[in-house]
């Protein structure tokens, strides 16, 4: 199943998930009129004791039922509704803010961040998706990780602090691999949604408490106690069918995450070296935070004491899958030993007190913690068939690891350093936007030294000699690695930074291909943090083809002209999207401009999964139907997939460097 | 259903949404006030690649100016004390306490630099070495990053602050105390103190 097969899945799940969380509200709230009916009971039972006649009590009551069923639900219901938005809204970064995790800076130079840092910038490079940001939970000691966030592009990874200090980088590797696994395969909406709706069924329990916290006095005042009780005991038992629900939910996926983390790094030595870890040291993977519980199925082994309804598959069970030969015993590694575990070519960098000291702890870090050469595994598809290359789409091999850290080898290590610090980022996105035409460069210079803040334009001048030793392919990863950075902008610097780069952009009159896929790239990650349209990927608005052919047709002339004979092209690449009703038409060439490329875009970005595969396809087959893959090409593919919010591993490369 | 229960009914709905309200409410401050939080982390990052600098300033400095040992040392101790300082406000951004504490001992640093550097103008030698240049060089960097940094925090501060102060938030704020934050402000040091140049 592919990617987009995986993630139209998961939305159809989440329909299931709500039919197992209606029936536990429907028990619930009949749970709760019992409770209701037995106070009545007994409060009458008392009131009868002084009174001898005897009144017969009535167990069904249909009007007391309603009313008991439907305060229930709404509560319940209203109160997952209200969580649900709450973290949709949030997104990832707002649960891991509630798990208690800090972000780690992309500029940072301690050992142990840099390190995951640059595990995370590889893989997301290699899986072709932006570097989500990383948070750490600081004060746990045990190993565990999440993924959270509602769609790929506000994907967010976090990992405990045991985690990051205490495994070894192929292990962290395996971790991080099973989270973006999760990522992939479309989990992250599930949890969500299935955060949400247990919220609601928790919130009972939540009332009783604070009900047997207030103080109140008086006669009537063992009642309310007793009905804050009784509350508590039906939340439990609410808390339970949650439990049963997220038992039956998560159990699979986490082997079928664990399942995609090897394929993608080829290493199950790693994975099962963190599950062994998990196992052996005295706190395991266990969270001491509040919330553990809303969100144990969320993370990476089983957050919680109890095994009872356990969200993950035992953990002997799951290192045996990777590693048939382990004989289910643990052994006991102590805090101590954990820290020593470093194998000797990941030294901590000296403490270096030079002139350069950053740019040194920077460089020592990065060479420790860069990337061991793991055996060679066979490269990845190479540009020959369109359907092994949409196969690679999220499920991203080891080959592209590979491909991805050399790929981050080749850029200059200064420019790196720039690239993961806000302030300098801004000046390396400059340096990116230089044409090659020495009398366009020459106007850009004038406009960044008239327009921009004279800080960009200093740190401007100071890389611009290393403008030429940026290999071509490395452009597009080079933008990936200044998102996170540039993320931490305010308001106010990011629309004058926005300003300078479309003053540069138009230095030429003309929009070059890269420069559209960087500005696309830059509207899609980082606008909406900043006030931009928000919603456009939301609400999945188009199933059927007939409602986009003219975005298709758009987006599939854009290509075409891109060829050596557009009309060939064209009519090859409609005539492989499925739909035979749809009717797509190539576009006139002097009418094929960048704003009906955007619109067509955002409109297609609101399609289903399963249109955005075939207009993926259908791009592929027209990309490559002249046999001779443009480097403009490439670009305009990583846009156009970026939009649509579908990860491309790197494999496209060019065949020619022409323009 | 009887009247008084369908009442009953209007009434739970209209709590829970003034509950749904009052949620919304503290959420939105909880977000602002990670917000600043982690732009203070930034901040953060920058000041400690200026401590880290300051140490080999200071040996360079003694191979040339060893006997103007009373500004050494104060730029030694005020950057001890700004890094203790950093560590105490780095562990929670939202105490007002610990951010004014910083923002005082980097005023202190700040002015012992300004006079360190005021001084080094009568040691052309010192100047012209290799190693100082460099250490400058970095320092002024890491001076404008700093500044950068600051500014998006002072506007993630300004948007929390507002955010609190506004009514009806200001209530729920109080409840569960939202305090104010500080802002960063940190006096120019090439401003402040005008350079002692004495001819004896």
């Amino acid at each position: 199943m592919d990617f987009f097969a995986r993630q139209e899945k998961t939305r159809r799940n989440t329909a299931v998930l709500l039919v197992y969380f209606f029936a536990a509200v429907v028990g619930t709230a009949a749970l709760v009129y019992v409770v209701f009916q037995l106070a009545l009971f007994l409060l009458l039972g008392q009131a009868s004791s002084n009174h001898p006649s005897s009144v017969q009590f009535v167990w069904w009551q249909p009007s007391w039922f309603l009313l008991t069923f439907s305060a229930t639900m709404m509560v319940v219901g209203i109160s997952s509704m209200a969580k649900i938005i709450d973290l949709r809204r949030g997104g990832g970064s707002g649960v891991a803010e509630l798990m208690g995790g800090r972000q780690i800076q992309p500029d940072t130079s301690d050992f142990y961040e840099r390190r995951l840092l640059n595990i995370v910038e590889e893989m997301a490079i290699a899986a072709g998706m932006t570097v989500p940001p990383v948070y750490v939970l600081i004060g746990e000691k045990g190993i565990n990780a999440f993924a959270a966030g509602y769609t790929v592009r506000d994907a967010v990874v976090a990992v405990t602090n045991g985690a990051m200090t205490g495994l070894t980088r192929d292990e962290l590797q395996g971790v991080v691999a099973h989270e973006f696994s999760h990522i992939f395969n479309g989990d992250m909406r599930l949890n969500i949604h299935l955060m949400g709706n247990l919220y609601g069924l928790l919130v009972l329990t939540l009332i009783g408490r604070g009900i047997l916290r207030a103080k109140v006095r008086g006669k009537g005042a063992v009642y309310v106690y007793m009905i804050g009780g009784a509350l508590l005991a039906v939340g439990s038992i609410g808390l339970l069918f949650g439990k049963l629900i997220k038992s039956a939910i998560s159990r699979q996926r986490e082997f079928l995450a664990d399942a995609s983390a090897v394929q993608f790094t080829r290493n199950p030595a790693g994975l099962a070296g963190a599950l062994k870890k998990i196992g052996g040291v005295a706190y395991g993977s266990q969270l001491s935070t509040a919330q553990a519980e809303a969100a144990s199925h969320m993370f990476f082994s089983n957050g919680l004491r109890s095994s009872l309804f356990a969200t993950h598959p035992p953990l002997a069970e799951r290192i045996r899958w990777l590693e048939p030969s382990f004989n289910g015993k643990f052994e006991r590694i102590t805090q101590e030993k954990l820290c020593q575990a470093l194998p000797v070519n990941e030294v901590a960098p000296q403490d270096a007190s030079s002139s350069d000291i950053y740019t040194r702890s920077i460089n020592v870090a990065a060479a420790g913690a860069a990337l061991q050469p793991t055996p060679r595994s066979p490269s990845p598809a190479g540009p020959s068939n369109p359907d092994k290359l949409m196969a690679t789409i999220g499920a991203p091999l080891q080959g592209h690891v590979q491909a991805a850290s050399q790929l981050i080898e080749s850029i200059p290590a200064e420019l790196k350093a720039q690239a993961r610090d806000p302030y300098a980022a801004r000046a390396v996105i400059c340096l990116l936007l230089l044409d090659n035409d020495e009398s366009v460069r020459t106007n850009q210079l004038k406009i960044l030294r008239g327009q921009a803040d004279p800080a960009v334009f200093a740190e401007f001048s100071k890389i611009l000699p290393l403008r030429d030793s940026i290999p071509f392919e490395a452009k597009l990863p080079l933008l990936e690695l200044t998102i996170p950075a540039l993320k931490q902008l305010s308001r106010s610097q990011y629309l004058s930074f926005l300003a300078d780069l479309l003053a540069l952009i138009e230095a030429d009159r003309r929009v070059s291909v890269f420069e559209y896929a960087l500005e696309r790239v830059l509207m899609n990650r980082i606008d909406p943090l900043f006030g931009g349209n928000k919603n456009k990927m939301r609400t999945a608005g188009h199933y059927a083809f007939c409602g986009v052919e003219n975005e298709i047709s758009w987006v599939l002339s854009a290509f075409a002209r891109l060829n050596s004979d557009p009309e060939a092209a064209f009519k090859k690449a409609a005539a492989s999207v499925p739909d035979t009703r749809a009717k797509f038409a190539l576009q006139p060439e002097a009418e094929c401009g960048w704003k009906e490329l955007d619109a067509a875009l955002d409109k297609l970005s609101g399609a289903s999964f399963y249109i955005k595969k075939w207009v993926l396809a259908a791009a592929l087959v027209c990309l490559m139907h002249d046999r001779e893959i443009t480097i403009e090409e490439v670009e305009l593919f990583r846009a156009i997939a970026d939009s649509l919010d579908c990860p491309v591993p790197p494999w496209l490369a060019a065949t020619s460097l022409n323009k | 259903m009887s009247g008084a229960a369908a009442g009953l009914l209007v009434l739970t709905g209209v709590c829970i949404l003034i509950l749904l309200a009052v949620v919304g409410a503290y959420n939105k401050l909880v977000t602002l006030r990670n917000r600043f939080k982690n732009a203070f982390a930034q901040i953060d990052v920058q000041l400690k690649r200026r401590y880290d600098l300051i140490p080999n300033l200071v040996e360079t400095a003694k191979g040339y100016m060893g006997h103007e040992r009373a500004t050494l040392e104060a730029v030694i101790q005020a950057r001890n004390q700004a890094v203790s300082a950093g560590k105490a406000a780095a562990q929670n951004p939202a105490d007002g306490g610990a951010m004014a504490g910083l923002v005082g001992a980097e005023g202190v640093l700040s002015g012992a630099l300004g006079r360190l550097f005021a001084l080094s103008e009568a040691y052309p030698d010192l100047k012209a070495n290799q190693n100082m240049m460099q250490l400058t060089e970095e320092l002024t960097s890491t001076e404008n990053r700093i500044s950068f940094a600051r500014q998006a925090y002072n506007d993630a501060v300004t948007i929390y602050n507002t955010a609190r102060e506004v009514f009806p938030t200001v209530i729920i704020a109080g409840m569960f105390n939202f305090a104010s934050a500080v802002l960063f402000e940190v006096a120019d040091s090439t401003q402040k103190e005008a350079p002692k140049v004495s001819f004896s």
